[in-house]
């Protein structure tokens, strides 16, 4: 009896501390899901269908610096004119905008250590340690990174410098996360998202169907749905998230009606021993819908840094 | 009298064990605790997880994998509160759109009219009136959701390492094992809670073919 009870305050309590772990229901299979905005021909009286997201699902979403490894690694290159000016923090004075400013700052950072920007990278290292402070989350910062990084930089060790600046978003994302401060940590979240899809939509001069870096911008069709996902869990309880969210709707739609190139899913094993992942249906972004989505995402991201 | 001295127990041994216990349930960065792929030159991912499960539990996470890029997949567990292994299985799910055709037929009366365009009377000078049938296409994009497992712990072994030949969400399911009791259910007097951590790793990969 004594056990029993024990038991089940301690299950409360941890349960409210870890309210992210959860049970799942069984996997639904050829579930039939209406799109976000339907398309509609004929009938102007229909109104798109709401998303619905699975509360009992944990949506990740990936950090700047995966995205920019993965374009470095397919050979793109860095354009480094589009980058956050770091002198322009001191106009960010309110909650929202210093969050989300810097998580532009921190894909600015990782965007600039993928790319090797060299000396010029110290202004973003100071401007993110900067807002750390503003939105007390420094002290959770490993106070040695900046010097690391700074050591790093003097030597150009790019590998080095990536991974540390990864570390220490993880290590800023696993604080807030524990501390409660989800609203703080969707902005900071959004606003990287938001800034690497801008440099992302920015390294392409021409358009050029099927090229890596376009197919790359179409693959964003995954990570919106779960960025929109890790955003909903806290629209509710904050009102700056569900205004970002609002802003990012268009994005969100624009996405969602990309088309698709079919193909087989296929498995197979490579000489290192690495299950390769083929095929696939893959969302196609045609010219117009390209430049449709680099003028959205270009105007709110200035609206995000003034 | 007995039942008043066994709340009081239970109180004071919430209040010295309570917080010990839920301090040491604490599964904060409890994933740099499992064994990493550094040597083959895997790096953290910051698409793990840490988190607190009950034996028996299962949780569903997505990642996103980039083109050309390797990753390792692997879960561990406290190994004294949750026995056994944890399984995984990676799941991709496709979204295949196609438009939804439906046909929508309206009737409406309109006046009759001759061959002039003029409209027509009938003896008593009323307008003749015809039935006009017009239909029209509402077209709805609609998905259409399959899957597919891509891999699965316990037919497959112990860690999964992939690359993948273009950017893709998986879900993972982390499945922690419990011992089933009748019905299915988990046995209640066997069920305990530990940390449990979903380890993402990534390196750069290896780009071979063509259009890479």
């Amino acid at each position: 009896m004594k056990q029993f009870k024990v038991i089940c305050v301690l299950s409360l309590a941890s349960s409210v501390l870890l309210s992210s772990c959860g049970e799942n229901e069984t996997p639904i299979q050829n579930e039939e899901i209406p799109a976000v905005a339907d398309s509609v021909v004929a009938d102007e009286g229909n109104k798109p269908e709401e998303q619905s997201f699975d509360p009992n699902l944990s949506y990740e979403v990936p950090t700047p610096s995966d995205l920019f490894l993965a374009l470095q690694n397919i050979g793109s290159e860095g354009n480094f004119d589009f980058l956050s000016n770091p002198s322009n923090v001191s106009n960010y004075g309110d909650k929202k905008s210093k969050a989300l400013n810097f998580g532009v700052y921190f894909a600015d950072l990782s965007y600039a250590s993928s790319f090797n920007y060299g000396p010029e990278l110290v202004k973003y290292i100071k401007v993110v340690d900067n807002l750390s402070s503003e939105l007390n989350i420094k002290s959770a910062l490993d106070k040695a990174l900046t010097e690391r990084l700074q050591e790093h930089i003097s030597n150009s060790e790019l590998d080095s410098i990536v991974s540390i600046s990864a570390d220490t978003y993880y290590q800023a994302y696993d604080y807030l996360d524990q501390n409660k401060r989800g609203g703080t940590l969707r902005l900071i979240v959004a606003g990287g998202w938001i800034e690497g899809l801008y440099l992302l939509t920015n390294m392409v001069e021409t358009y050029e169907a099927g090229s890596p870096i376009i197919e790359e911008i179409a693959s964003q069709q995954l990570t919106v749905e779960s960025v929109m996902g890790f955003l909903n869990d806290f629209a509710d309880e904050d009102a700056d998230v569900e205004e970002i969210m609002g802003e990012l709707s268009d994005i969100e739609q624009l996405f969602m009606n990309l088309e698709y190139a079919e193909g087989t899913t296929e498995s197979s094993v490579n000489d290192a021993g690495l299950t390769v992942l083929k095929g696939g249906d893959r969302p196609i972004i045609s010219e117009e819908q390209f430049n449709e989505l680099k003028s959205l995402v270009a105007e709110l991201r200035n609206s995000i840094t003034g | 009298m007995i039942m008043k001295k066994l709340q009081i127990i239970i109180v004071i041994v919430f209040m010295y064990a309570g917080p010990a216990a839920i301090a040491q349930m604490d599964c904060f960065q409890f994933v740099r605790s499992c064994d990493d792929g550094r040597r083959e030159g895997f790096l953290f991912n910051g698409q793990s997880k840490s988190g607190q499960f009950d034996t028996g539990d299962t949780t569903e996470v997505t990642m996103v994998a980039y083109k050309g890029m390797d990753y390792r997949i692997t879960a561990c567990a406290n190994e004294q509160d949750i026995p056994g292994v944890i399984q995984l299985r990676i799941i991709e799910r496709i979204k295949k759109p196609y438009w939804d055709e439906q046909v929508i037929s309206e009737s409406e009366e309109m006046p009759m009219l001759d061959e002039y365009g003029d409209e027509k009377f009938d003896d008593d000078g009323e307008p003749m009136l015809e039935v006009i049938t017009t239909s029209k296409t509402v077209k709805k994009r609609r998905y259409k959701m399959t899957e597919q497992v891509r891999y699965d712990s316990k037919k497959d072994g112990g860690e999964f390492s992939f690359t993948s030949q273009m950017t893709r969400k998986l879900h993972i399911e982390v499945i922690v094992p419990g011992t089933i009791g009748e019905g299915g259910l988990a046995a209640e007097e066997f069920v305990s809670s530990g940390c449990v951590g979903l380890l993402i790793e990534h390196r750069k990969g290896i780009l071979n073919g063509f259009g890479q």
